[in-house]
């Protein structure tokens, strides 16, 4: 099968990605229990930050609200702009922990 | 006049990562026609029912969110009592120089409680291509994409919600229509209007100040948001949720978001609002069908997600 392995978090089976498809729509294609928070797809509103620890990749335009330029160098990225440019391993951060005292899921 | 004073949202001033993305965007799926391009980058738009010369800018930034929002006002007097009542009240006030938009007078630029920067003007150019009103068209030329009619109202997330209250009650003259409240009684979501409408502006509490959750454009109704939907499958827009309803206001609506990540909405209906009539307000339990009345239960981006 075409395309890079994506290990994310503690999942076993990696997720694929297609070339040009970004992080967050391999995962979301994906049977895969690894969950990023899907949002704004469009760099814009954090919720889908990661942390890229080994492998290669370009990013789209991420708001520097949610990433400054330090973070983006240690390897931090908003997974709706990251394009794998080959296998990646990659943590999960979210930022929806930030609102759980406002509220509960139902 | 019966509505006086504060008049009606009048625009929105919003940060876009990628112009020529968000472009796209507000004119395709949205509708509204660009009016003119600003030395400093920044693009004025307009919906096809709108008098005045435009209702929303986009401006070319690092990081997606609002810059302010603005209310059109009856009169200067109006402004300067305002300013007055604010400062009496220790709230931080500007004014921002007549032009700094084009075509706009001065802005009372009220720093709210919340972070948010709320603009009342009196002056604003009306635009050459207002719609007619002698024998009138329903428009001059179909309008593109959803079919805005108008810019409606935003929807702002931050701190000291209670306090945004006060400031655009007492001073401004809103009335409360409908809220939210939190486990324990307080006011999670408020609901405010300076009109008929079933809001103008409404407010959510948040650890954050300054917060953006949407800004909302009137269609005309369910039909013309099947459309909308259309568009945003088609185009593959990402949805946040809908077509549905919201419990508050009754307004059917969908949320998605700009290419920079800033939630917009379609909406159509709502209730019409009395200021002698008795007000709706939801228990905290209730949250799920209050925000999405089909759904009865909030998403996981409704709450978390802004720019
Ligand atoms: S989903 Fe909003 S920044 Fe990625
Ligand atoms: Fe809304």
């Amino acid at each position: 099968m075409a395309g890079y392995r994506i290990s994310i978090g503690d999942e076993a089976e990696p997720v694929r990605c297609r070339e040009g498809e970004s992080l967050l729509d391999a995962v979301r294609a994906s049977q895969s229990n690894a969950a990023i928070i899907s949002g704004c797809r469009g760099g814009g509103c954090g919720i889908c930050r990661v942390r890229i620890l080994r492998g290669s990749y370009r990013c789209d335009l991420m708001s520097r609200a949610h990433l400054s330029v330090e973070e983006e160098a240690q390897g931090f990225a908003l997974a709706c702009r990251v394009r794998p440019s080959s296998d990646l391993v990659v943590d999960v951060i979210g930022r929806l922990t930030r609102c759980e005292r406002n509220i509960a899921y139902r | 006049m019966a509505v006086s004073g504060v008049l009606r949202p009048g625009f929105v001033q919003l940060r876009v990562l990628d112009m020529e993305k968000a472009l796209w965007h507000y004119q395709t799926i949205i509708g509204l026609k660009i009016v003119s391009t600003g030395d400093d980058g920044r693009v004025y738009l307009r919906a096809f029912d709108e008098f005045d010369r435009h209702s929303v800018v986009l401006r070319p930034s690092d990081s997606a969110g609002i810059d302010c929002t603005g209310f059109k006002c009856d009169g200067e007097a109006f402004l300067l009592g305002a300013e007055k009542a604010l400062e009496q009240r220790g709230v931080k006030t500007e004014w921002v120089a007549a032009g700094e938009q084009p075509g706009m007078g001065t802005r009372l630029r009220v720093h709210m409680p919340t972070g948010h920067l709320l603009d009342f003007y009196a002056d604003a150019e009306l635009s050459e291509f207002a719609p007619m009103t002698r024998n009138p068209h329903v428009f001059r030329e179909p309008p593109a994409g959803a079919g805005a009619i108008r810019f409606d109202h935003c929807l702002l997330y931050g701190t000291n919600v209670a306090g945004a209250f006060e400031i655009l009650h007492d001073v401004f003259g809103f009335e409360l229509s409908e809220h939210l409240e939190d486990p324990t009684g307080q006011p999670l979501a408020i609901f405010l209007t300076a009109s008929n409408k079933a809001h103008d502006i409404a407010f959510v509490e948040h650890p954050e100040p300054g917060k953006f959750h949407h800004a909302s454009f009137l269609v005309e109704d369910w039909a013309a948001i099947g459309h909308a939907a259309d568009l945003m499958a088609v185009y593959d827009v990402p949805v946040d949720i809908g077509p549905t309803r919201h419990g508050i206001t009754r307004g059917k609506t969908i949320y998605f978001w700009d290419p920079s990540g800033n939630r917009n909405e379609v909406f159509a209906g709502g209730y019409t609002f009395y200021p002698d009539q008795p007000k709706r307000s939801w228990e905290f339990e209730q949250a799920g069908p209050a925000v999405f009345y089909y759904e009865k239960k909030l998403n996981e981006t409704f709450l978390p997600v802004v720019t």
